[in-house]
């Protein structure tokens, strides 16, 4: 067993010190997540917050201790659907690109442009598969379906992905 | 098949890892969310304790009213704390003359003489061979705090000398604020099974406001006298080697005589019976 899969069962049986070391574990990965979804430092430090008090809050109804991070993961695309179903506003702005510190190149706006377009699931799919290394398996175990299920979507998820990114024109048209 | 998709992302991926990030900043999100997850927990646990507590508190007075109820003992014992009279008398009733009454041995008799102001009705009777419970009522024109029923005598109108064994009129009826009514029984028990049907009550009633005033009613009972019952019993119930021998029981509306014998063949002699009571099949007395 992991050290933070015994974390993760100490976190359940109450220990907030095994849940704050999970959290601090794993706050990258979430803080990645929440840019990715929301383009906006402070609103993924707020994601942040929000998420680590869900977790908390419903750490009893977590089953598998080794998806922990899947679990927490979902948490935050969750959140973030619900945030970006309340604010449509959400587009990217020159200020906040430099803020990453980082010069986004045009194929990355687009890119960006386009995962936003996605349907949650597909995005969720996406989020987990590519920017969380996560394997088939383990999506499908932390979604709850088999796994060819998951192959579908991720195959649809790709392909809807390249659908909108030709339409958009752009200069990696097979 | 989707390789320049996922080519893409991978880069988009990496952009994101490369994302310069105040680890501080992270943490004090963190730490914020687990503050008010803890917080609420805390109050959870305030409201269920708090629920607890009413829980257990609601058992406790369920248990109180119900051994008051159906523990005659308790309801004697409760009785002797002050203020807990009142809720006694209200929780208490007699089971077996509510019984009587709803097996339709309430005889209604209302009859009433008036006085000064002041009304005394017999409102009816529950009686049998050997034992009679009047319901009075006490009507008043002025609020009464107290009143009290007094020298009650039964006689026969028809010239049977009642030997009685047992006779009980009420407490004194008490009001803090003063009642214009109050209600109340007279009980008789007899030796000899009675036969008259007509009867002639005295009494007097006496209380505030300088109330001394005699009453003298007639009244008949207008249904059968109930006889009794007799259930032969014949069972032998063997206790440390004693035997006592249930012959029968005779059940009238009022009361139930079960007459026993304890054969000679007894070492031990029976002195007396405690806790002494009848249990129904529900075991309920």
């Amino acid at each position: 067993m992991k050290p933070e899969e015994q974390w993760v069962l100490d976190a359940i049986k109450g220990d907030g010190e095994a849940f704050m070391k999970l959290m601090k574990l794993f706050k990258l990965d979430l803080y990645k997540t929440a840019l990715s979804y929301l383009h906006n430092e402070e609103e993924a430090l707020e994601a942040i917050q929000e998420v680590t008090y869900r977790a908390y809050k419903h750490l009893r109804s977590m089953k598998q201790p080794a998806y922990f991070k899947t679990w927490l993961i979902r948490i935050m695309i969750n959140y973030c659907n619900d945030q970006l179903k309340n604010n449509i506003r959400i587009t990217v702005n020159a200020e906040l690109l430099q803020s990453y510190g980082i010069s986004e190149n045009h194929t990355v706006m687009e890119l960006k442009d386009a995962m936003q377009g996605l349907d949650e699931r597909s995005r969720e799919i996406l989020t987990l598969k590519y920017f969380h290394d996560l394997k088939i398996k383990e999506i499908a175990q932390a979604l709850q379906c088999p796994e060819g299920t998951v192959k579908t979507w991720l195959n649809k998820a790709l392909k809807m992905l390249r659908d909108r990114l030709d339409e958009k024109g752009g200069s990696l048209n097979v | 098949m989707y390789s320049k998709e996922e080519e893409r992302l991978l880069k988009l991926k990496k952009q994101y890892d490369d994302v310069e990030i105040s680890m501080d900043a992270l943490d004090e999100a963190i730490f914020a969310g687990f503050q008010k997850a803890k917080s609420e927990e805390k109050i959870g646990i305030k409201k269920k304790r708090w629920m607890y507590s009413m829980a257990v508190a609601a058992v406790l007075l369920i248990g109180l009213f119900w051994s008051i109820r159906f523990s005659p003992v308790f309801a004697d014992y409760m009785i002797n704390i002050p203020g807990m009279e009142n809720i006694v008398e209200l929780l208490r009733e007699d089971k077996g003359r509510m019984a009587a009454v709803e097996n339709k041995y309430y005889q209604e008799i209302d009859v009433s003489q008036e006085k000064n102001g002041l009304k005394v009705t017999i409102d009816g009777a529950i009686a049998d061979e050997e034992g009679m419970v009047l319901f009075y009522t006490l009507h008043s024109d002025r609020k009464l705090k107290e009143a009290t029923i007094k020298e009650v005598n039964l006689k026969s109108r028809e010239g049977e000398q009642l030997k009685e064994s047992f006779r009980m009129f009420g407490e004194p009826h008490y009001s803090q604020e003063g009642k214009k009514q109050y209600s109340g029984e007279i009980e008789y028990f007899f030796d000899k099974p009675i036969t008259s049907k007509k009867y002639e009550i005295k009494l007097k009633v006496t209380g505030s406001h300088k109330l001394n005033e005699d009453f003298k009613l007639a009244f008949h009972l207008p249904k059968e006298l109930k006889k009794k019952k007799v259930i032969h019993l014949n069972k032998m119930v063997e206790i440390a080697g004693q035997k006592i021998k249930f012959e029968r029981a005779d059940v009238y509306p009022l009361r139930v005589a079960v007459k026993v014998k304890m054969p000679e063949t007894n070492t031990k002699r029976i002195l007396a019976f405690e806790d002494l009571r009848l249990v129904d099949e529900n075991g309920e007395s």
